[in-house]
Order: structure tokens, then C-alpha cells, then sequence
């Protein structure tokens, strides 16, 4: 799971679509993310984890979407972080911003 | 719009739990041949409409389950649809019956919800296999957690006060001869389980169960040809079913789709939320049914919580997903079997609404009726 851009309105959308939700263009490129965001909630999995460890959920806040992502600790709400892709698919929580 | 009605004439429903050894097809069916027992003149139904969320996940039943199930109840001709629409399933089913009969198009039709659970061929949450790999760390439990996390933020609320809801709930379900559970629990009970995902406890999560239900629903014609008087039914007077829109960034606490459901089959009804005497609301989580109640409007933001617990509508009388289990596409019929029972007694207007879908940031389909006596 990542992010595309609409390249005739320049909305972005996770990769799931085959057409822009607000212009219905169909030419979507990747839009790789590193940016600043909010934590709007936060949760930690604490069964069904596939390595049987526990699993830091947020949903962040982009300037335009909001997106789920892992992080390394529990994250306090509210909290300005810093959201990049993850590698194998979905977004990270890499740092909270200073 | 049509102009003709629709009436829900009888329900049953079978003990929710664990049915080892009997598997979709028998659970569905002993539903609806109680209804044939009680109603003779269901051997000419015009339509039977079947709900179940994954009846392929469980038996490998990916279409044709409402036909099997016609045939086990010696309903055998009738034409059968499935519908599949996780939680919802039974609730659209009924749907699709109520539009029908509205719209002239049958007179007599059944609608049979179900569910197997217990043989689901992978344990966990609800995920569709041809879902990539991030939707399993958006489970519901998941996201309803988070949900919980901004509610309780926003509105400044302790725990405790998500814990009452299913502490309500369960005490309701003791006296449900169909309900799984059949204990009330303590605040602390609730509040100490295993937590399962920040903030949401094991007993704030509804268990996972095997069961089914049926539903009568008739236009007045029908009612003549079965000898019913349809005014011991509930007039079916509003429908609503919505599904989320392109919101990217959903607020969490609200669910669009849900209250624009509850409004279009208020409006259709001619009622206000404050109308209401009886809702049955989709629980499948503690803070699920503090936010329906709110999207629906039987309470302002940040009080949905409390809805029930004092004067008011009643919530959940059956005990909800809490107090019952939640076989998925079986749940929306003992919902209408609640609130059924319910209009038989003093209340006027009663209100089911059930929620379920890919619960990816908010993307639910939502769906909510409206019956009155």
C-alpha cells in the first residue's frame, strides 16, 4: 500500500484506485511519502500479531489524507510526526519531530 | 418510490453459540422451517433472500447457498439471492425483501441470515484472502480501537465509560434464551480482560458465533394469502443503506454513511431520532455503538456513550453483538427479531441498524431500517 498522485489534479489516493476520486482521471503515478504529520489515533495490537510481539498503530494525519501506520513505540495523540513508506508496503512512523 | 407496504409478519431465530455439526445450510434452514411450521401458506414464497458475510471463507459456499438452503427447507423453486455484505449481509437482504415487496414486485418473501463461525477455514479477524498484507493490521478490532483512542480524547472521557456499554449489554442478554452469554459482568470484569488493542478489552469485543434467522415480510396482499392480519406485524416504513463516500481523511469519531443511512429512513418514516423507543445498533465493539447511537442522532457527540443507561431508548434489549455473539450475516436478523418482539410490547418506533464493511479508514457500508408498530 502506497500513495498516487492524480497527474491531471494532482489529488492523492492510496494505490488502490484505478481512478482519481475527485477528477476520475486514470493517469495515477506513485507518490513516494516523507512528510510531517498528526497522529489523530493510536492503538497497540496486542494478539494476533504474526512474530507474537505487539504491533504501534497510528492513523496519521497527511496535509490531505489520512493514512495507517506502524511505529516503533507507543505514540501519544496528537503527536507531530514524521510518516515515510514502508518498505514492504503500507506507511511508518519513523520519528516524532522535534 | 413506491407507495405499496411492507410488513414484517415473524422472525425466529436459532440459539447463537457453537453448533458443531451443523453447518450453514442446517443452521439456515432450522430457521426458516420454524417459519413454514408456523405459517403454512409458505409453501408459495415469491422471493428468499439470503444473508451471510463468508459462507465461502467457512464451507466453500461462494454462491448458490441461498438455493441449498431453499431446498433443505423444502422451499425447493423459490429463486434465492445471496447477498454478502460482511455484517450488514442479513440487514441488505432484508433490504432488497422490503424494496421488493414495496415496490409490487413479490408478496410474500423470506430472508434468512447465517452464519458458521466456527468453521471459518482461518482464525482471525475478518479479512477477505485477496486483500495485500496491510489490511490484517486494519482488523476491526483495530479500528475501532482507534476510534476509541479519539473519542475518548475528544471528548474527554474515561474508559470506564465504553466498559458500562457492554456491561449493559451483557446483563441484557441474560434473559435472551438465544444469546451466547448468558453472565453479567462488572465494570472491572470488562476493564480487566486481556486487552486485545489500546484501549478495547476482550469482553468490549464482540466473540465471533455460529447461528442463523429468518424473517416474514409481506405486502398486505401477502398478508391475505397467508391469513396474517399484517397489523400484528411492524409496518417496515423506512429503509436506509449507504456506503462511505471519498472522505480521505475520515474524522473517526462519525461515520458519514451511517448517519446519512439513518437520516434518508427517518425521512422516509416521517420520524425524528427522539421517536425512537427501541435500537437495536451494531455493538460488534463497545465504542461502535456509542458513535451509531450518535450518527443516528439519539445523542449529541460525545454522549452516545451514555444512551440507555437511564432514561431514554432502549439499547440493544436482546443484549447486542456483546451479549449474543456475532454471527455475522445472522446478526441483523436477531435484531429484527428484538425489535419485532419489541413493537408487539409498548414501544412505538424501533430502529436496526448494523454496520459492517473493510473497516479501512472508515470505509463501511452502513445500513439502517426503520419499523413501527
Amino acid at each position: 500500500m502506497s500513495l498516487v498522485r492524480c497527474r491531471a489534479c494532482g489529488r492523492r489516493s492510496l494505490d488502490d484506485a484505478v481512478a482519481c476520486p475527485s477528477c476520475g482521471g486514470g493517469e495515477l503515478e506513485p507518490s513516494p511519502v516523507s512528510e510531517p504529520a498528526t497522529v489523530a489515533a493510536a492503538t497497540t495490537l496486542r494478539v494476533g500479531v504474526e512474530d507474537g510481539t505487539v504491533r504501534h498503530l497510528v492513523v496519521a494525519r497527511l496535509a490531505d489524507l489520512a493514512v495507517l501506520a506502524s511505529a516503533g513505540e507507543p505514540i501519544a495523540l496528537d503527536a507531530e510526526v514524521l510518516v515515510e513508506d514502508r518498505a514492504d508496503g503500507g506507511f511508518h512512523v519513523v520519528a516524532p519531530r522535534s | 418510490m413506491s407507495s405499496a407496504g411492507a410488513w414484517l409478519v415473524d422472525t425466529e431465530v436459532t440459539p447463537f453459540g457453537r453448533h458443531e455439526g451443523h453447518g450453514l445450510v442446517a443452521c439456515a434452514a432450522f430457521a426458516l422451517v420454524e417459519l413454514l411450521r408456523r405459517h403454512p401458506g409458505l409453501d408459495t414464497v415469491d422471493a428468499l433472500w439470503l444473508g451471510s458475510a463468508r459462507p465461502g471463507e467457512s464451507e466453500g459456499w461462494e454462491s448458490g447457498l441461498g438455493v441449498a438452503v431453499a431446498r433443505a427447507a423444502g422451499l425447493a423453486g423459490v429463486p434465492a439471492t445471496d447477498v454478502h455484505a460482511f455484517c450488514a449481509s442479513s440487514n441488505v437482504a432484508f433490504i432488497h425483501a422490503a424494496e421488493q415487496v414495496r415496490a409490487g414486485q413479490a408478496d410474500v418473501c423470506l430472508v434468512v441470515g447465517v452464519e458458521h463461525m466456527s468453521s471459518y477455514a482461518r482464525r482471525g479477524p475478518l479479512r477477505p484472502p485477496a486483500l495485500p498484507g496491510w489490511a490484517a493490521e486494519m482488523s476491526p478490532p483495530v479500528f475501532y480501537a482507534l476510534c476509541a483512542s479519539r473519542y475518548l480524547a475528544d471528548h474527554d472521557l474515561d474508559p470506564a465509560v465504553l466498559a458500562d456499554i457492554a456491561v449493559r449489554n451483557r446483563a441484557r442478554a441474560v434473559d435472551n434464551p438465544n444469546a451466547y452469554f448468558h453472565t453479567a459482568v462488572t465494570r472491572e470484569q470488562v476493564l480487566g480482560s486481556r486487552m486485545i488493542s489500546d484501549p478495547l478489552t476482550l469482553l468490549q469485543c464482540s466473540a465471533p458465533g455460529d447461528g442463523a434467522g429468518a424473517a416474514l415480510v409481506v405486502s398486505a396482499a401477502g398478508a391475505d394469502r397467508l391469513g396474517i392480519d399484517p397489523a400484528s406485524g411492524a409496518r417496515v416504513v423506512g429503509l436506509g443503506h449507504r456506503s462511505a463516500g471519498d472522505d480521505p481523511s475520515p474524522p473517526l469519531t462519525s461515520f458519514a454513511e451511517d448517519a446519512h443511512a439513518a437520516a434518508d429512513a427517518l425521512a422516509q418514516a416521517g420520524l425524528r431520532p427522539v421517536d425512537l423507543d427501541v435500537l437495536e445498533v451494531h455493538d460488534a465493539f463497545t465504542v461502535a455503538q456509542a458513535i451509531h447511537l450518535e450518527d443516528i442522532g439519539v445523542a449529541r457527540r460525545g454522549e452516545g456513550w451514555a444512551v440507555g443507561s437511564t432514561d431514554g431508548p432502549m439499547v440493544n434489549p436482546s443484549g447486542g453483538l456483546l451479549g449474543r455473539s456475532h454471527p455475522l450475516g445472522a446478526t441483523g436478523m436477531a435484531q429484527l427479531h428484538s425489535v419485532r418482539r419489541a413493537l408487539r410490547g409498548a414501544a412505538r418506533h424501533a430502529m436496526v441498524q448494523e454496520a459492517g464493511g473493510l473497516q479501512h479508514l472508515g470505509q463501511m457500508l452502513s445500513t439502517s431500517i426503520v419499523l413501527a408498530s
